[in-house]
């Protein structure tokens, strides 16, 4: 088609997966549901400015010292409920979207084989999950340099950094995030392989998050606390202490691979052996 | 690959064996309460344990802490403030080089309380309130951090300091504590009234400072107070850990603003002690409590004997008699010696 | 006529038409079976399907009796529980699946993103497949929508189509390379009559060109006028398969008359094993060896006989499919 999309992109494996990235950013739901998250750092930059805040935890009080903690208060604003929702809802599409639409049968007979093609899928829904993440920081970025002072970042710790380090701080913790959401995307995909719903299997993704909230404030049950995904959301604050915390982020980051590596296994194990009857 | 082809369902193989490995490494931050290596070094008596962590020298240190405290009471409060520190589950990380040189840092849920003691000048911020507090010390000030027992360190002192005749120190083979190989101290009260089963103290075999201290009940198999270090490094942390100017945009006062405090300091200060090592009772007036310590106080279960009427606090590691006439009653002991403590007054 | 840019048709330059592979089958089926779970009966039981090169192969039967799951199966959407498929001389799993390539399938009606352009499904389609050369891909996309008339609705969402065009564009996408097989699953449900006689005639072209076409229907009138062969299902076991001649009854030979005796008489003299039946007509199979009829009816007469009637009955093939199918056209268990 274009003539000018690098020859790159013209290698099989990625016509598949441009031709995937284009269905999700081209669905009308997603659309909506991107504009509602990044909304979310215009409200907060917004109201921040409105009622001249300097305090409150979550970032909130730093937004006034330096505008880039609009981008860390939405991000950690949307971490419990929004980007959870929104991964659940793209990652049950893959599979169970094409079955429930038939067109799975269609894609199979190309053929694709199955592994490639959720190969291709898991790629894409990490893609998302990333881009998701980068953009509510990058909109939070925008609206706060615009609304309030650029220059010397506060450290959760009161000492200070550069506004370049702190960037950097900024692009770990979205890095870590989509980790995060990587290994509720990928329980999402394995949902996706079991049924033809996908809001059935994006559903129970969305319970699955909520519970092991639940179970992660029940202190009697401490020892399971370390194995929740959710027990290792929270500390992409690690990343702005002096110096950076690195014990639990790290640890998140491992629990974070092992759902991954469990999870996308075994949805290659269901999806290549199952019967398609959709 | 060719037995996948052939036997698809083997393909479910792949998928448990990574779950039995995830679910097999332990990850738990927690690791080193739970860690049972047991490593072999060579043997020391109580004494010399007790004699090396006197005569321990370090430089300095740094590390990250957890203090766990499970007293059977209510968590009050955020958990990046310091006075939470009472109860639930608590993460430091802690910066020592010399006794001029610390700074504690209590980390929450993105927030963090800080406390840096830097020659003259100590510190103290808080991000919640986005707030400095400064105080200027005299040279020979030793300031303390806003809450006592911070490190195992203190917490060992403190446990040390209550040795006596009614006291079994033992040592009880070697242990495992934040990656470092460590003797183990058990210190066990010999008498009834002490709430305090026994204390074990995780003194580290290299550089002889104590790295955990638990307190167990006589009952509990958990212990009900427990401060350790999940890491330490021994190396001297450089000078910029120890560096703070009031971030712009910071509310800074000048001195603890603390009347409220320094009712409660008089108060301590005015108190005594009824009773030596474990027994000890501390006895104090608390007519002057305000208006909302003391309906707390009228919530708890009432209690009476010949010392009269009063209200009693009872927790796993210490108990706390309010008589009506205004006389407090504290100690690590059993309600019964609050009470003796009370008729013998 | 044919798309000449298209690489599959530069790796097999030979086509089906060649005499070699005419003998061998398109799709050839060993004892498949298939029962899936929930359920006690098999869905398929001990197939044994041939689909010879070149043919265009009607796969009759009543819905529920197996048809899907035997065109999964042999696409490799489903796998049997035991036997085996070859597609195209290659044996087929749901692992292996290079053959596919030279397989166009239309599936249970077409199923296609509805928020997407026509163009823009096949599009996609295309961009999955990695047998293909991406930079031919406007041509061919291009050239299916064109064959079957929806060059003018391309931009469309798939959404707005109608049933037929959406057929249709099922069928363009079975079409978007060269292909040695089509599987075409109900292609004429949904449209109207034009649309249906478009399609038919596009099945004939295609199998003129030497692709084999696997037609699955339940319409008989299809099957008569584009199959030369046919297969049978019922309750999952293939009832007949064979050229559709073969499964033609023979006429029927039926004379009325009051002299049935002496009719009975002649026709034995002619070669003809003749009976009377309840209406009192004499009836007899008829077939090519037999005399013509011309003779037959001069013989009559000459024995002075007065024949009332006579007539060749071509009997109605769907008969012959409800006898093989047993209860009929109706959903079977």
């Amino acid at each position: 088609m274009s003539a000018v999309s690098p020859l790159a992109l013209r290698a099989p494996g990625f016509r598949l997966l441009r031709s995937e990235l284009r269905l999700i950013v081209g669905r009308r739901r997603n659309q909506l549901g991107l504009a509602v998250l990044l909304i979310l750092p215009i409200i907060i930059a917004f109201t921040v400015k409105a009622t001249d805040t300097s305090e409150g935890g979550d970032f909130i009080g730093s937004i006034s010292g330096n505008g880039m903690f609009v981008a860390l208060a939405a991000l950690s604003a949307a971490l419990p409920l929004f980007l959870p929702v929104a991964v659940s809802a793209v990652s049950s599409d893959a599979i169970a979207g094409e079955a429930h639409q038939g067109t799975l049968r269609y894609l199979l007979t190309v053929p694709v084989s199955r592994a490639r093609l959720l190969a291709v899928k898991a790629i894409a829904v990490a893609i998302s999950c990333a881009g998701v993440t980068f953009a509510v920081a990058l909109v939070g970025l925008v609206i706060g340099w615009i609304l309030f002072p650029i220059g010397d970042v506060t450290l959760l710790s009161g000492t200070q950094i550069s506004q370049g380090e702190g960037i950097a701080r900024l692009v770990g913790v979205c890095a870590y995030m989509t980790l995060c959401l990587l290994a509720l995307a990928a329980i999402g995909l394995f949902f996706s392989t079991l049924t033809e719903q996908p809001l059935g299997g994006s559903i129970a993704v969305i319970i699955l998050a909520i519970v092991s909230a639940i179970l992660n404030e029940i202190p009697q049950l401490d020892w399971l606390h370390p194995y929740l995904f959710v027990h290792h959301w929270m500390v992409f604050g690690d990343f702005f202490r002096a110096p950076v915390l690195w014990d639990n982020l790290r640890e998140g980051a491992l629990v974070s691979l092992g759902y991954i590596v469990v999870f996308v296994s075994a949805a290659w194990a269901h999806f290549t052996t199952k019967d398609i009857t959709s | 690959m060719d037995i996948f082809t052939k036997r698809p369902k083997l393909r479910w193989f792949v998928p448990v064996v990574f779950a039995s490995a995830a679910l097999a490494i332990p990850l738990a931050s927690g690791a080193i309460f739970a860690d049972d290596d047991t490593p072999a070094l060579p043997k020391k008596t109580a004494q010399e344990l007790l004699t090396d962590m006197r005569d321990s020298e370090v430089d300095g240190f740094s590390g990250t802490l957890v203090k766990n405290a499970d007293l059977g009471l209510p968590s009050l409060g955020g958990d990046a403030d310091f006075a939470a520190l009472s109860g639930g589950t608590h993460t430091l990380r802690v910066w020592s080089a010399g006794s001029d040189k610390t700074r504690v840092a209590l980390l929450g849920e993105l927030g963090e309380s800080d406390w840096i003691h830097n020659g003259k000048d100590a510190w103290f911020w808080s991000s919640e309130d986005n707030s400095v507090i400064h105080e200027k010390l005299d040279a020979s000030e030793q300031p303390a951090p806003p809450n006592a027992s911070h490190t195992p360190d203190q917490a060992a002192d403190e446990v040390l300091g209550l040795l006596g005749p009614n006291t079994d120190v033992a040592t009880d083979g070697t242990t495992r504590v934040a990656s470092r190989d460590a003797y183990e101290l058990v210190v066990k009260p010999r008498t009834d009234t002490s709430l305090i089963g026994e204390v074990r103290i995780a003194i580290d075999a290299e550089k002889s400072v104590p790295l955990s201290v638990q307190m167990f009940t006589k009952t509990g198999t958990k212990p009900a107070f427990e401060v350790g270090f999940t890491h330490i490094d021994f190396q001297k942390p450089g000078d910029e850990h120890f560096r703070f100017t009031p971030p712009p945009g910071a509310k800074v006062s000048e001195g603890y603003d603390n009347a409220g405090d320094k009712a409660w300091e008089d108060m301590i200060n005015e108190g005594t002690f009824v009773g030596e090592n474990w027994e000890a009772v501390w006895v104090g007036n608390g007519a002057n409590l305000d208006e909302e310590a003391q309906r707390m106080i009228r919530a708890l279960p009432a209690a009476n004997g010949e010392w009269g009427r009063g209200h009693i606090l009872e927790s796993k590691l210490f108990s706390v008699l309010i008589t009506d006439d205004g006389q407090i009653y504290v100690g690590a002991v059993t309600p019964e010696r609050l009470y003796e403590a009370a008729n013998s007054k | 006529m044919t798309v000449t840019d298209s690489p599959s048709r530069a790796l097999s330059p030979e086509g089906s038409r060649n005499s070699e592979h005419t003998a061998c089958g398109a799709v050839i089926t060993h004892d498949l079976m298939k029962t899936f779970r929930r359920s006690s009966k098999p869905a398929v039981d001990k197939l044994n399907l041939f689909v010879p090169r070149g043919s265009v192969y009607g796969f009759l039967g009543p819905n529920g009796s197996g048809k899907t799951t035997t065109i999964r199966m042999l696409l490799g959407l489903v796998s049997p529980d035991s036997g085996s498929v070859e597609v195209l001389g290659q044996s087929v799993s749901c692992r292996t699946s290079d053959t596919l390539h030279k397989v166009g399938a239309l599936i249970e009606g077409p199923a296609f993103h509805p928020y997407l352009s026509g163009e823009a499904n096949l599009r996609r389609l295309d961009a999955a497949d990695t047998g293909v050369d991406p930079r031919t891909s406007s041509t061919r996309i291009g050239h299916a929508l064109e064959r079957v008339g929806l060059t003018a609705a391309a931009g469309k969402t798939f959404r707005t189509y109608s049933l037929g065009m959406k057929q249709r564009l099922g069928i363009a996408a079975a079409l978007l390379c060269e292909r040695e097989l089509l599987v075409l699953d109900e292609p004429t449900n949904g449209l109207d009559p034009q649309g249906t006689r478009e399609v038919r005639s596009l099945i004939l072209e295609l199998a003129a060109e030497g692709v084999t076409v696997l037609l699955s229907t339940h319409l008989l009138s299809e099957v008569e006028q584009v199959c030369s062969h046919v297969g049978v299902l019922r309750a999952g076991v293939l009832q007949a398969q064979g050229p559709l001649a073969s499964l033609r009854p023979t006429p029927q030979l039926r004379i009325v008359t009051i002299d049935t005796v002496s009719t009975v008489a002649v026709l034995d003299r002619l070669g003809i094993a003749a009976t009377v039946n309840d209406s009192g007509s004499v009836v007899a199979a008829f077939s090519a060896e037999n005399p013509q009829p011309p003779d037959i009816l001069r013989s009559l007469v000459n024995e002075g006989i007065a024949v009332r009637e006579f007539r060749i009955e071509q009997p109605n093939l769907e008969e012959t499919f409800i006898e093989l199918t047993g209860e009929g056209f109706d959903v079977s268990g």
